[in-house]
């Protein structure tokens, strides 16, 4: 089953992105980075399932350790020297410290952007972008389309040479370069001649012909217009708040700033409201529905 | 994707799967290792903008005759923009020198602090009686940044000589780690793969001043102003004992140690020395002065002689005086430092 937060208005959805991906990329605040982190695991979670799990196990955990590693050992600014380094640079607490904000902050990113592929498909960002760059969106999102494709075409060709004992994996070195050489060349001259195929088709259909509209089944509900005011809304303000440093936080040279005062708990709230608001809206569905159901 | 199904990510898995792929694992690790490598001995990307930024070299063209139609239409439009921002330079270098002549009485500074309140036009009413004194040097129509301002301390002789071969002379006259000739009468470089230290104990009188800052502070990096001292030393002038044969940049390195004064440096193989990026965190760039030109960062001084080679390559002798001071304005023009080069 589709989630409620997808099956809204894909401007909705489109603005939502829009917004948390630039917070989370432009707010470095400790307390900001957790907040973003956590509702970003939350939403993946909900989204993906146990996919989100690999993801977030074996990427980006190493990721953040790495970063946190590697930052003291370039960056040397900061007051509070602990040691230093052999070739005679002090490891200061301020560098780690922005060594793992900074690789909260990518992995944060990098979860939010799982959620927008997963909810963002090809036909709302078409059905968004497909007037204003028409060209530019269908050429998008065929090549989005193609590199999937690919992989599942040469997994379906793979397997059929499997079956005849031709796989990579079968004979000596020379034999399994063979193998190798012929999936290859299977799979290029699938693609060569599905790119015709699509052209083709897309011709007959006439494509590019004045007048033409795509189709879509998108309504701009009262639902989705409360939503996305309530996104806009927080947004704005939120950015009013962070250009007039209500949470002002800063990691060099020496780790301050304001992070619990009666404004940043405030801003930290609306933070975390808007954040929340995907995960805010399935639940409330479920909710609806198990309560609905209940009632028959 | 039959094949990856098989596949549960637990640690016995991981194991037999990097087992499998030995070499590509191999291969990312050699790259890895190299990466890391090429980090640790880089620096050369860094520094060389700054550089091809040597503002006093274009200038010093531009101030002799000859050269002067040969330049660029771009270099003398720099020249004039340099021209009008240059009250500020004087009076930095004039409060500056106060500091100066406070610690040590050498006449040499005093008279390169004085020939840059010489060449500005304004500054000339200012002036106390040294103005009459110096006024033969500083012939009228000359830019401020003229000959004498950049090589106050070189006799005529040899600031002749670095004046001709200076404009088109990026081959020629320099030693292989790019350095111009040095002055009569100052030490050579020595290098640090040629150093040879003997269990020779000697003293130096070392200080640290930011004292320039003290005049841009509204154009200093916000985050920093609470490091400025008031007086603006960071360590004022103190004996240390040090072996003989020790660079400039060894004894920083252990002043600094001792006296728990953060400083960064940064190995450049192209000048074949240190350069050192921060002292008390106060970073080079910090102090913005020009809105083109951020020449910004710290510049060493030994027996009042701005050297024109890395902290690495001078070699200490028995009671030198050390100086570290941090220029905002024309990569030491504030500090009257006779030669700026492009560290």
């Amino acid at each position: 089953m589709k989630d409620a937060f997808s099956q809204m208005h894909p401007i909705v959805n489109f603005i939502f992105f829009a917004f948390v991906i630039g917070f989370s990329m432009f707010i470095m605040n400790p307390a900001c980075l957790l907040i973003s982190l956590v509702c970003a695991l939350f939403n993946v979670l909900y989204l993906n399932g146990k996919k989100a799990v690999r993801l977030s196990v074996l990427y980006l955990l190493p990721t953040i350790i790495i970063i946190a590693i590697v930052n003291p050992v370039f960056n040397h600014d900061g007051v509070t020297m602990l040691a230093y380094f052999p070739w005679d640079n002090p490891l200061t607490l301020e560098s780690i410290i922005y060594g793992i904000a900074t690789a909260v902050l990518l992995s944060s990113i990098v979860l939010w952007f799982s959620c927008f592929n997963e909810v963002m498909t090809s036909d709302k960002f078409i059905y968004l972008f497909g007037r204003i760059i028409p060209s530019l969106s269908l050429v998008l999102s065929m090549a989005l389309r193609f590199v999937p494709g690919f992989i599942f075409q040469f997994n379906v060709i793979r397997n059929s040479q499997k079956c005849i004992g031709r796989d990579i994996s079968d004979g000596k070195l020379l034999q399994r370069l063979k193998n190798a050489a012929k999936i290859i060349s299977i799979m290029i001259s699938w693609a060569l001649e599905n790119a015709i195929e699509t052209a083709d088709s897309m011709k007959s259909r006439g494509h590019g012909l004045k007048g033409r509209t795509a189709f879509s089944i998108y309504r701009f509900s009262k639902r989705d217009a409360a939503v996305l005011s309530i996104i806009i809304i927080s947004g704005i303000i939120l950015i009013i708040m962070s250009v007039l440093d209500v949470a002002k936080f800063r990691y060099f040279p020496s780790v301050k700033g304001n992070v619990i005062s009666a404004p940043a708990i405030i801003y930290y709230a609306l933070y975390f409201s808007l954040m929340i608001m995907p995960l805010a809206i399935n639940v409330w569905e479920g909710i609806k529905w198990k309560r609905l159901r209940s009632a028959n | 994707m039959v094949i990856m199904d098989k596949n549960k990510f637990n640690l016995k898995n991981i194991i037999e799967y990097i087992k499998r792929k030995k070499l590509y694992f191999g291969v990312a690790l050699v790259a890895v290792v190299l990466l890391v490598f090429a980090f640790l001995a880089g620096g050369e990307l860094s520094s060389t903008p700054q550089s091809d930024y040597s503002v006093p070299k274009i200038l010093a063209v531009s101030s002799s005759d000859e050269a002067a139609q040969e330049v660029s239409p771009s270099a003398v439009t720099i020249t004039q923009k340099d021209k009008e921002s240059e009250d500020k330079s004087d009076n930095t270098s004039k409060s500056k020198s106060d500091e100066i002549e406070k610690s040590k009485s050498e006449q040499s500074v005093k008279e390169s602090s004085t020939l840059s309140d010489n060449s500005g036009s304004d500054s000339q009413s200012v002036n106390t009686d040294n103005s009459a004194k110096n006024n033969s040097h500083s012939s009228s129509g000359v830019s401020p940044y003229s000959k004498e301002y950049y090589y106050p301390v070189s006799s005529d002789s040899s600031a002749n000589t670095s004046s001709e071969s200076a404009p088109n002379s990026d081959s020629n006259g320099k030693d292989k780690y790019k350095t111009d000739p040095i002055p009569e009468g100052k030490p050579k470089p020595v290098e640090p793969q040629d150093q040879e230290i003997e269990d020779n104990h000697l003293t130096c009188t070392f200080s640290i001043s930011c004292a320039t800052i003290l005049n841009n502070l509204d154009k200093f990096n916000p985050e920093k102003i609470e490091l400025v001292p008031q007086d603006g030393w960071i360590l004022k002038p103190t004996k240390v004992t040090f072996d003989e044969g020790e660079s400039v940049y060894d004894v920083l390195v252990r002043v600094c140690k001792e006296n728990k004064i953060h400083m960064s440096s940064r190995w450049t193989p192209i000048y074949n020395s240190h350069y050192i990026e921060a002292i008390n965190n106060i970073k080079e760039f910090d102090c913005p002065t020009d809105r083109f030109h951020n020449t910004s960062g710290w510049r060493y001084c030994v027996n009042d002689w701005y050297p024109n080679y890395g902290v690495s390559r001078y070699e200490l002798k028995n009671g030198d005086v050390v100086e570290f001071n941090y220029s905002c304005v024309g990569l030491g023009a504030d500090l009257g430092a006779d030669y700026a080069m492009g560290e």
